[in-house]
C-alpha cells in the first residue's frame, strides 16, 4: 500500500471540498447580504452541494474498486458548479469592467471574482485527484 | 493507454469542457444580440431588388455628398471637435475674477495645485460613454492644452504629484472614498523652492467625481460633505499663501457637483472658473479662457450653496434615503429576493430645489411673510436664517470679461404666448457673449395658501444669447415663452392646472436673485440684498407685470392632445395611504413649521405592500378574444416601409400587424442594444445607444470612437440654443455613420440636490431650462433621423438605493418640477424613444406605472414613441405588468420574457394584452420607420438574417468536447472493468 500517495490524493480532496464549501455559504447568503441574488446561483448551489458529497464519499470510500467514480462525479460537478456560477455572475462583470450599471450589478463584481477564484482552485484540485493514482487494498 | 487515472482525468477535464461549452452556448444565444453588437458584427442585410435606388438616403450626412463615407467621417469628426470646443467655450462659467483674469500675455509660467490635475476627470470614470484617455487616445488632455497655449508648468511639482500614489476613490464606501487630494507632507522644500520659477500663477485644479450608482456623500471620510474643502485641499490653499510665492491664484473647478464655495473668500482666491467635465476637447477652451483668447459667458444651471445640506430636499435622498421602518417584515409579503423595495423617500422639500428654495425663502424674508426669518434650516449655527449666509452663488450667476447693459424694451402676449424684447449692450472693453434671462412670478394668494398650491418666488421661463458683441456695440433680442410656464397645479381644489389670480411679474436679470429683486423693487420692498450681504436697490425697469383673474378652464385640457387633465398621482403623495397624514411638505405659508429637518421613515401599509409587490393584472372581463383578431397572416405582405409618409393612426398600420404571430410580437419585445430584425416585414435591426455625452459608438471608417463632448451641465451653461441643437445635430451624424436608431442621448431628472451620482448626464435643477434645453437637442437629433431616448423617467434623481426605490411627492411638485424636465422632449414628436428608471414613482415601478405612461405620457402629451426599461438585472418579473403598464421594449432582456408574455396571451386567449404587445411593437417600429435605419431601404428590399459566425464555433465547441468525452469515458470503463489492459509478461509469453 502506497500510504503518502493516498494521504495526498485524500488531502487534495479535502481541500477541494473545503473550498467549495466557501462560495456556498457566499452564494446561500449566509451571514450576511453579501450577495443580492441567490435565487441566480441556486443550480451552482446545488452542484456544488453535491460534490462535497461526493469528494467526502471518495474520501471515505477510497478503499472501494470504483472509488475513482465518485472522484470524477465530484470533479464534474464542481466544474458545473463554477461554470454555473461565472454565468450567474458575468453579467455583472460585464457592467464593471465596462463601467456602467446595464446588465447586471457591478457592485457584486469583486465578490463574484474573489470567490470564483476560489471555486476554480477548487475544480483544480478536485481534477488533480482524477488524475492520482489511489491504493485500493 | 491502460492507466485508468488518466483516462478519469481526461474524463472530467472533457466533461467541464463540454459543460462550460453547452451552458455557455445556451447563455450566449440568448444575449446574441448583445454580443454581435459588441463583436461589430451586422446579422442583417439589405438585398437591394432595384438598382441604385438614391432616393432612398431619407436622412442624408449633412457632410459632403450626404453618404456615409471616409471623407466625410473626417468632415464629421472636425465638425465635432469644434462643437466640443465650443461647448467648454460658452459653458465654462466665470465665478470671481478681481482682474486676475485673463492672463497677460507674459504670464504663462504656472504652478499647477491638485493632485486631481494629473489624473483629470473629463467624463466620470462611470457613465456609459467613449471617456477620454480610455477608449479615447485623441483627446485635449489638461496638461497639453495648457502647453498648447504656450504655458510652462512647474515640472517638480507635476512630477510629484504623478507619482504621489494618492488616488481618488468614489466607487467605494464611505470609509474607503477619497478625494484624492495629496497631503502636506507631499511639498517637500524642494517643490516649495520651485514655486519662485514657475509664479506667474497658482493654478489650482479641486476635482470632485461622482458617477453611475455613486452619489457624493452628505458626510464622508472627513465628517463633513463631499461638496466641502477637505484637509488636504485646505493644506494645500494654506501652503499656496504661505508661500506668498505667487501673483494670482486662480482656482478651476473640475466637478459637475454644486460645491461650498465660502472658502473663495477665506482664502482671498483671484478668480474661479467652474469647468465641470470638459470631455475630449473642452479644456482647448479652458485654456483660451486663461488666456482670453475666448471671453466667458456660461451662467450657472444650478445653485451652488454655501452649506450643502441646507437644501430642504438634502434630508430624504441620496446617502440620508431610509428604509421603510417595517422594511423587514415586508419580506414576506413581497416576492423580491433583493430587497428592491426597501429604500423610500419622500420629497417633502415640495416644488422647493435649488433656487426655488433659497429665492422664495429670501423673498419672504424680505417681506416679513411666513416665517422666513426662524433659525429651522440656518447653517453655521446662525439664530435667524439670512440670503447672504446660505448662497454663494444663485442658478443664472456668472460673469464675463466685459459688462453688458441690459434694458426690457416691450413685453407683449398673443395667444398665450408672451414676447420680450430686450436690448443687450457691450459696455466693457472686449467683445463677448451675453445671455438673457427671463424670470416669471406668479400669485401667492388666499387661494393658494387655502388650497395648498406652493409658488416659487422667482421662476426661470426663457434665455437667449446674444451673438458676439464688440464694446460698444449692442443687440436687441425677441425672447417667448409660452403662458403655460406660468400655470400652477392646484391638486387639492380645481385638481388640474391653474392661472392664479392676482400680479403677475416679468423680470430679467443677471441671476435669478437679480430678477427677483428687480421684481421686489417694482413691488416696493426694501432692504434688498445681494448674495454677499451687499445692499441691492433692484431695477423696476427691468419688470412687467399685470393682472390676472383665476382661470380654472383653459388649462384644464391638454395643449398637446385636448384630453381633459386631472390628478393621476395622488398615490404618489404618501399620506394617501393613511388616515393621518404621517409628513408635512414644505409651505412657504410656514417655513418653520414645515421645512424638513428629519427623515420621513414611513411604515408600510397593506396595501403599500400589494403595490409594491407589483402583481397587479388581472385580464379585463371585457377583453376581446383572440379570436377576434386576425393573427399571423403573412399573405397582406405589406412591409413596414409601406407604411412611410402614413400617420401614426393609419389603417394600415393593423394590417401590417395582423402579419405577426404572438410569438413574433412578443420577441419584438426585447432591447438587446437594439430592437429585433424581422425578415417578412422588411424590417432591420434599431440599434439604441448610450450615452448623455456621446455615442457609445466608432466610426466606421477611421475606427475612432464618435466624440466624447462635455458633460450635460457645461452644455446646458452655455445658454446657447443654438449650441444644444448642434450637439443633437453631430450625435445625430454619429447616429447616421453608426446605423443607430435611437441614442440615450438626454438625460432628463433634475439635479434635485447638489450630490446627485448623475448630475454630469442630467441637465440642470430648474425643470423650465431642462425642457427648452431638452427639446431643442432632441429636434437637432430628430432632424438626423435619431430619437433622442431621454432618460431616466422619472423622478430618478439619485444614485445610491435607487433600485426600486419608493419616490413620494405631491402632484404639484411632480408636474412641474419633475415631469417638466422630460415634457419639453416627449411632446411635439422631438423624439420617439425614452428610458425608464428603476425606481418607484410611489408605490408602483417606473415600468410598471400605467398611470404615468400610458394616461399622463400619452393621455396628456400624445407621446407616440416607445418606452424602454432600464438594465436587465433590475426590472421585476413581472413582465405582464410591464407591457400592460405601457412599457413596450425590455432592456437588455434574454429570451425568456417573449416566452413568458407569449404565454400569458395565449393561456388565457388575452386580447386586451395581445392588443398591448401590437401596439408596443407598433410604437417600436414607428421609432424606427422614422430613423436614419432605414436610409438605403426601399419597400421592394429584402432582410436577409445571418447566423454569426461564433454561433457555428460555439456548436462545433460543444459537439468536440462532448465527443472527446464520450470517448474519454468509453476508455475509462474498458480499463476500470479489465476489458481494455496492459498485458502482463506471462501472457505474451503465452500469446507467442
Amino acid at each position: 500500500m502506497n500510504k503518502p500517495r493516498n494521504i495526498i490524493v485524500t488531502c487534495i480532496s479535502a481541500a477541494s471540498a473545503v473550498l467549495a464549501i466557501v462560495p456556498i455559504f457566499y452564494m446561500a447568503n449566509i451571514g450576511g447580504q453579501l450577495s443580492e441574488y441567490p435565487a441566480e446561483y441556486v443550480p451552482s448551489i446545488i452542484c456544488s452541494i453535491l460534490s462535497v458529497v461526493a469528494q467526502v464519499a471518495g474520501i471515505l470510500f477510497a478503499k472501494k474498486k470504483y472509488s475513482k467514480i465518485l472522484d470524477i462525479i465530484a470533479a464534474v460537478l464542481i466544474g458545473a458548479a463554477f461554470t454555473l456560477y461565472i454565468l450567474g455572475g458575468i453579467l455583472s462583470l460585464v457592467d464593471f469592467f465596462c463601467g456602467i450599471v446595464m446588465f447586471g450589478d457591478p457592485q457584486q463584481a469583486p465578490w463574484i471574482i474573489c470567490f470564483g477564484v476560489v471555486m476554480l482552485l477548487s475544480v483544480i484540485l478536485a481534477l488533480a485527484t482524477c488524475f492520482l493514482r489511489k491504493e485500493t487494498k | 493507454m491502460y492507466n485508468k487515472e488518466l483516462w478519469g482525468g481526461l474524463t472530467v477535464v472533457f466533461a467541464i469542457l463540454f459543460i462550460i461549452c453547452t451552458a455557455g452556448t445556451s447563455f450566449m444565444f440568448s444575449w446574441d444580440g448583445v454580443i454581435n453588437d459588441a463583436l461589430g458584427i451586422e446579422t442583417t442585410e439589405i438585398v437591394s431588388a432595384g438598382e441604385g435606388d438614391t432616393s432612398t438616403l431619407y436622412y442624408p450626412s449633412e457632410f459632403g455628398d450626404g453618404t456615409v463615407s471616409a471623407e466625410n467621417e473626417q468632415a464629421l469628426l472636425a465638425a465635432a471637435h469644434e462643437q466640443g470646443y465650443n461647448e467648454s467655450a460658452e459653458g465654462s462659467v466665470l465665478l470671481k475674477n478681481n482682474g486676475a483674469l485673463p492672463l497677460e500675455e507674459g504670464e504663462r509660467k504656472i504652478t499647477v495645485f491638485g493632485n486631481n490635475a494629473t489624473n483629470f476627470v473629463y467624463l466620470s470614470s462611470n457613465g456609459a460613454a467613449n471617456k477620454p484617455g480610455d477608449v479615447i487616445k485623441n483627446y485635449a488632455s489638461f496638461d497639453g492644452a495648457l502647453q498648447e497655449e504656450g504655458f510652462e508648468i512647474n515640472p517638480v511639482l507635476w512630477s510629484a504629484y504623478e507619482n504621489s500614489g494618492v488616488q481618488r476613490i468614489f466607487q467605494d464606501s464611505v470609509e474607503k472614498c477619497d478625494i484624492g487630494e495629496a497631503p502636506r507632507s507631499l511639498y517637500t522644500q524642494e517643490i516649495i523652492s520651485s514655486f519662485d520659477a514657475y509664479n506667474d500663477a497658482a493654478i489650482v485644479v479641486i476635482t470632485r467625481e461622482a458617477g453611475e450608482g455613486y452619489d457624493l456623500y452628505t458626510k464622508d471620510y472627513e465628517g463633513i460633505s463631499s461638496l466641502a474643502l477637505h484637509q488636504n485641499e485646505r493644506d494645500m490653499l494654506d501652503l499656496i499663501t504661505e508661500s506668498d510665492a505667487f501673483d494670482k491664484v486662480i482656482v478651476l473647478l473640475n466637478m459637475t457637483n454644486q460645491m461650498e464655495l465660502d472658502w473663495l473668500e477665506e482664502y482671498d482666491i483671484d478668480a474661479c472658473l467652474w469647468i465641470g467635465y470638459p470631455g475630449q476637447w473642452g479644456m482647448e477652451a479652458v485654456a483660451d479662457i486663461l488666456t482670453g483668447e475666448v471671453n466667458p459667458s456660461g451662467r450657472l444651471p444650478d445653485t451652488w450653496a454655501a452649506n450643502s445640506l441646507s437644501a430642504p430636499a438634502v434630508v430624504n435622498s441620496g446617502t440620508q434615503t431610509p428604509k421603510y421602518a417595517n422594511w423587514e417584515s415586508m419580506r414576506s409579503k413581497i416576492d423580491d429576493q433583493a430587497d428592491y423595495y426597501s429604500y423610500v423617500s419622500v420629497q417633502t422639500e415640495n416644488i422647493y430645489i435649488g433656487y426655488k428654495y433659497y429665492e422664495t425663502r429670501y423673498e419672504d424674508l424680505i417681506l416679513g411673510a411666513g416665517g422666513a426669518g426662524s433659525s429651522v434650516g440656518t447653517s453655521f449655527g446662525s439664530s435667524a436664517w439670512n440670503y447672504a449666509d446660505e448662497m454663494c452663488y444663485t442658478f443664472g450667476a456668472g460673469m464675463s470679461y466685459t459688462q453688458f447693459a441690459q434694458t426690457l424694451d416691450a413685453v407683449s402676449e398673443q395667444d398665450g404666448t408672451y414676447t420680450l424684447t430686450v436690448t443687450v449692450e457691450n459696455i466693457g472693453d472686449v467683445p463677448g457673449k451675453e445671455v438673457v434671462q427671463v424670470y416669471a412670478q406668479t400669485p401667492y394668494g388666499q387661494y393658494e395658501r387655502e388650497n395648498g398650491i406652493e409658488k416659487s418666488a422667482v421662476q426661470f421661463v426663457a434665455f437667449d444669447k446674444t451673438d458676439m458683441l464688440e464694446p460698444g456695440q449692442s443687440q436687441t433680442l425677441t425672447i417667448s415663452f409660452d403662458e403655460y410656464f406660468l400655470t400652477s397645479y392646484d391638486e387639492n381644489a380645481a385638481k388640474t392646472y391653474i392661472l392664479s389670480e392676482g400680479d403677475y411679474y416679468i423680470a430679467i436679470g443677471a441671476d435669478a436673485h437679480d430678477a427677483l429683486n428687480n421684481i421686489l423693487a417694482a413691488k416696493g420692498a426694501e432692504g434688498m440684498y445681494d448674495a454677499f450681504g451687499d445692499p441691492a436697490a433692484g431695477d423696476p425697469t427691468k419688470t412687467y407685470s399685470w393682472k390676472e383673474e383665476l382661470d380654472t378652464q383653459t388649462y384644464a385640457v391638454s395643449r398637446y392632445t385636448g384630453n381633459e387633465i386631472s390628478n393621476l398621482f395622488d398615490d404618489c403623495d404618501i399620506n394617501y395611504f393613511y388616515d393621518t397624514p404621517i409628513a408635512a411638505y414644505l409651505s412657504r405659508a410656514d417655513w418653520k413649521g414645515t421645512y424638513p429637518t428629519e427623515q420621513t421613515v414611513p411604515e408600510a401599509t397593506e396595501e403599500m405592500m400589494r403595490r409594491l409587490n407589483g402583481v397587479f393584472y388581472e385580464k379585463p372581463a371585457d377583453a376581446p378574444a383572440l379570436s377576434e383578431f386576425t393573427i399571423g397572416e403573412k399573405s397582406f405582405k405589406v412591409k413596414l416601409l409601406d407604411l412611410l409618409g402614413k400617420p401614426y393612426d393609419d389603417p394600415l398600420w393593423d394590417t401590417y400587424l395582423d402579419q405577426y404571430t404572438v410569438g413574433e410580437l412578443a420577441e419584438s419585445l426585447i432591447d438587446a442594444q437594439g430592437t429585433m430584425a424581422v425578415d417578412f416585414a422588411g424590417v432591420n435591426r434599431g440599434k439604441i445607444k448610450d450615452g448623455p455625452t456621446g455615442l457609445t459608438e466608432r466610426l466606421p471608417f477611421s475606427g475612432e470612437p464618435c466624440t466624447c463632448y462635455a458633460a450635460k451641465p457645461i452644455l446646458t451653461a452655455t445658454f446657447n440654443s443654438d449650441l444644444y441643437r448642434r450637439r443633437g445635430e453631430l450625435m445625430g451624424e454619429d447616429c447616421i455613420f453608426t446605423k443607430v436608431m435611437a441614442t440615450l442621448g438626454i438625460g432628463g431628472n433634475l439635479h434635485r440636490t447638489p450630490f446627485g451620482g448623475r448630475s454630469m448626464d442630467y441637465m440642470t435643477e430648474d425643470p423650465n431650462l431642462a425642457f427648452l434645453a431638452g427639446k431643442v437637442e432632441a429636434l437637432g437629433l430628430r432632424s438626423k433621423g435619431v430619437s433622442g431616448a431621454i432618460k431616466h423617467f422619472t423622478a430618478n434623481d439619485q444614485e445610491f438605493n435607487r433600485k426600486g426605490l419608493s419616490v413620494f411627492f405631491t402632484e404639484q411638485s411632480f408636474r412641474e418640477n419633475t415631469l417638466r424636465a422630460f415634457e419639453g422632449v416627449l411632446t411635439g414628436a422631438a423624439s420617439y424613444g425614452c428610458m425608464l428608471s428603476f425606481n418607484r414613482v410611489g408605490c408602483y415601478a417606473s415600468y410598471e406605472n400605467r398611470a404615468l405612461l400610458t394616461d399622463l405620457a400619452r393621455g396628456e402629451w400624445g407621446y407616440l414613441g416607445y418606452f424602454q426599461t432600464d438594465a436587465s438585472l433590475f426590472y421585476s418579473k413581472n413582465h405582464v405588468e410591464i407591457l400592460y403598464a405601457g412599457t413596450d421594449l425590455f432592456t437588455a432582456g434574454n429570451k425568456s420574457i417573449p416566452s413568458v408574455i407569449e404565454g400569458a396571451i395565449s393561456k388565457e386567449g388575452d386580447g386586451f394584452l395581445y392588443q398591448k404587445a401590437r401596439d408596443a411593437v407598433k410604437r417600436t417600429q414607428y421609432c424606427l420607420l422614422n430613423s436614419n435605419v432605414i436610409n438605403g431601404q426601399s419597400v421592394n428590399d429584402e432582410i436577409i438574417e445571418h447566423t454569426p459566425w461564433w454561433k457555428y464555433a460555439t456548436v462545433a465547441a460543444c459537439i468536440v468536447c462532448g465527443v472527446l468525452c464520450a470517448a474519454s469515458a468509453v476508455l475509462l470503463v474498458l480499463t476500470m472493468t479489465g476489458v481494455l489492459k496492459k498485458k502482463t509478461k506471462k501472457e505474451t509469453d503465452l500469446n507467442e
